[in-house]
């Protein structure tokens, strides 16, 4: 049985439909790289799947461990084990970085029936979470992402995901915008999320970042479908030919 | 009854309450000042200052001026009182020795109740006391002044730094009975001193009363006082303060004000600066819902070159609940080189929810830096989505967002009991019932 089950998934913002007929299964640790030109749905659908507010599903279901994750509030869907990375972090003045993160892992533990953290033992989690993304110190007393460079922001969003241990990821354009270093930071962290019980979805604009996190599968997406799914082959074939070759004019869906 | 008749009653019950108020001296005084009240009556919203707080339903209300008033049961307040602090405690609008705690104090410092202190002829209060805060335009202050029994004395002597902070605390359980107090503080700070002082109101949900405050703070030169003040009152009370703070040369006044409580109240801030170099930074707000008002009215008058204001006011309301700032800052034409500066914020949690915000600056010296800023708005929903999909629930993520909404004023509070006192006050707020029914 698939780790999550989309099928025949129509969504809307506004009224106006962007997601026409998503089908996707996702097993347990499998990595899914979806590619796609501007525009073509990728953020919708990772915001459908983590269940933000205007995002209205018209036809499908979404099945996340069995259960019908459409039904859930973003906060269960997060303690049911869902987690984005935002392809733009918000930030959050006045809100520590700390203090917000031991309320969601408390948050998140408490209903997953796991006992709350105490001071101690919650700094201690988000230091040796905190090594693996070489956070500093600084990074986690500030408030959230404010002041952060766009690299911390993304570094700030794999660290969040390390300490919630979510088992579907769903990474949204977290290469974007990333000189090669703050890249290499951001994927060797994510790698090292990898687990054969952590599942991904991996959103991108760009085949770089798929020499770093290798997929186990790659869909291409335009205009609200998957227009072709593969290995890891067809990320490089995309690179070499451009989308053009599946039928898609770049520049029309950009202006979509 | 109307407002005029309500005045003239006030004006007879004083004539019956006078022979029995402490401090023979004062007398001239307080009849002075009952002249002054009846004369101008209470303000009302044709003086521009309280356009946005009418005072009609408190000027009509009857408050009975003999009722005799059973001992309240302390055990609800006792979270109120600030641990490891010289607390002078005023129950029904009387000093109650049970409750107060005054322990040793640095030589040079006086802690004690107002009743006591206006008869004590070495305590020399004649240039102080209703000196400091000028009855003429303020009809309520003359009331108070009229009427003051109770309230907190402290002084500090030159160069005396006090550790502990000191408290008053007024509490009130007046059972079906409305009854109106007008406690008085004074402060007197020497030169160099330090002092934390906090200020802490409230009563026992349901009982309608009236405490119409005034304190009155001198700040010698190079002296610092911390002045935190929480209103917590009864949901059904009317609440009037005016806090009025005369800086001295590099003097300093820092302070943070926030209102929980009350179905009306307002709260004056006047800083007048009299000596070069002096700075005071003013904070405060409200926290509200139900229909509770809550005015928070500043002046920081500049009368004298280098000094500097800032005031930064935070307002969250919910349900019909309105709220008011009205930030004064008077430059005068001898106050060269004035920094001031000033910024409210509101939260607006329903549709039904209002605020009054006015910068009232009056400039007549060409060098100063006087900046203002106010914004009004909802939770932000990017925000609020942010912090769920990270597995916090909506109440909760909608407490962390207005907590650090308000938090800012509390950087005004000193770390630790004092600033806990105050967080407390807004954690009641959003956790508990505070104000529900008002």
């Amino acid at each position: 049985m698939s780790f999550l089950s989309v099928k025949n998934l129509h969504a809307a913002v506004g009224g106006k439909e962007i997601l026409k007929g998503i089908d996707l299964e996702v097993g347990e640790g499998e990595i899914h790289a979806i590619m796609g030109p501007n525009g073509s749905g990728k953020s919708t659908l990772s915001y459908v799947l983590s269940g933000r507010e205007g995002y209205d599903v018209t036809q499908g279901e979404v099945l996340f461990n069995g259960e019908n994750v459409l039904d859930m509030a973003p906060h269960e869907r997060a303690a049911a084990g869902i987690y984005l990375a935002f392809q733009y972090p918000v930030e959050i003045p006045g809100v520590s970085n700390l203090s917000f993160l031991k309320t969601a892992v408390n948050a998140v533990r408490t209903a997953r029936g796991e006992p709350e953290l105490d001071a101690l033992n919650f700094l201690k989690f988000a230091r040796e979470k905190g090594k693996i993304l070489e956070m500093k110190d600084e990074l986690l007393k500030r408030p959230v992402n404010v002041g952060f460079s766009g690299g911390e922001k993304k570094r700030n969003e794999i660290f969040q995901m390390a300490m919630l241990e979510p088992t579907l990821a769903i990474l949204d354009e977290t290469d974007s915008g990333l000189d090669i270093d703050a890249l290499r930071i951001v994927s060797e962290g994510v790698n090292k999320l990898r687990s054969p019980h952590r599942s991904m979805i991996v959103i991108t604009h760009y085949q770089r970042l798929l020499d770093h996190i290798v997929p186990d599968f790659v869909h291409v997406l335009a205009d609200g479908k998957f227009v072709a799914s593969g290995g890891k082959e067809l990320a490089l074939e995309l690179e070499k030919d451009g989308y053009a070759k599946f039928g898609i004019d770049e520049s029309a869906s950009a202006a979509a | 009854m109307t407002q005029n008749d309500t005045t003239t009653r006030i004006v007879e019950s004083f004539e019956q309450a006078k022979g029995g108020l402490p401090g023979k001296w004062l007398a001239p005084a307080r009849a002075g000042a009952i002249d002054s009240f009846a004369a101008a009556g209470f303000p009302t919203p044709r003086s521009e200052a309280w356009k946005y707080t009418n005072l009609n339903r408190l000027a009509r209300a009857e408050f009975d001026p003999h009722a005799e008033l059973k001992q309240p049961d302390i055990a609800d307040w006792a979270h109120l009182f600030i641990h490891d602090c010289d607390r002078i405690v005023i129950v029904n609008g009387r000093f109650d020795v049970e409750l107060s705690t005054i322990g040793k104090l640095p030589a040079g410092v006086t802690v004690s109740p107002l009743s006591e202190a206006v008869d004590d002829i070495d305590q020399n209060l004649e240039k102080e006391l209703a000196c400091i805060a000028p009855n003429e335009g303020a009809p309520l202050v003359a009331l108070n002044t009229a009427f003051m029994r109770d309230g907190l004395v402290l002084r500090l002597a030159a160069g005396v730094i006090l550790d502990r902070p000191v408290q008053v605390v007024h509490l009130i359980d007046s059972g079906d009975v409305a009854i109106a107090v007008h406690p008085r503080t004074l402060v007197v700070a020497g030169d160099n001193s330090q002092a934390v002082i906090v200020e802490t109101f409230a009563g026992s949900a349901g009982s309608s009363y009236w405490t119409n405050a005034v304190t009155e703070i001198r700040v010698g030169r190079n002296a610092g006082v911390s002045h935190v003040k929480r209103q917590s009152e009864s949901n059904a009370a009317y609440h009037t303060a005016l806090t009025q703070v005369r800086l001295d040369r590099d003097a300093r006044y820092t302070s943070v004000a926030l209102a929980v409580g009350a179905s009306l109240s307002r709260n004056e801030v006047k800083v007048a600066f009299e000596g070069e170099g002096a700075e005071c930074s003013l904070a405060g707000g409200s926290l509200l819902r139900g229909r509770q008002h809550a005015d928070s009215t500043t002046e920081a008058d500049h009368r004298v070159p280098h000094t500097s204001s800032r005031q930064v006011f935070r307002n969250v309301l919910d349900d019909s609940a309105r709220a008011v700032f009205q930030g004064g800052v008077i430059v005068r034409q001898d106050a060269q080189k004035t920094d001031s500066g000033q910024s409210n914020r509101n939260l607006l949690l329903s549709p039904g929810a209002q605020v009054d915000t006015k910068p009232e600056l009056q400039i007549f010296a060409d060098d100063v830096k006087c900046a203002h800023g106010a914004t009004v708005g909802d939770l932000d929903r990017e925000e609020m989505f942010y912090l769920q999909s990270r597995g916090i629930p909506p109440n909760e993520a909608r407490a962390l967002l207005i907590e650090a909404f308000v938090g800012e004023i509390l950087e005004n509070a000193p770390k630790g009991p004092v600033s806990d006192h105050i967080a407390e006050a807004i954690a009641n707020w959003m956790f508990g019932d505070a104000g529900k029914d008002a």
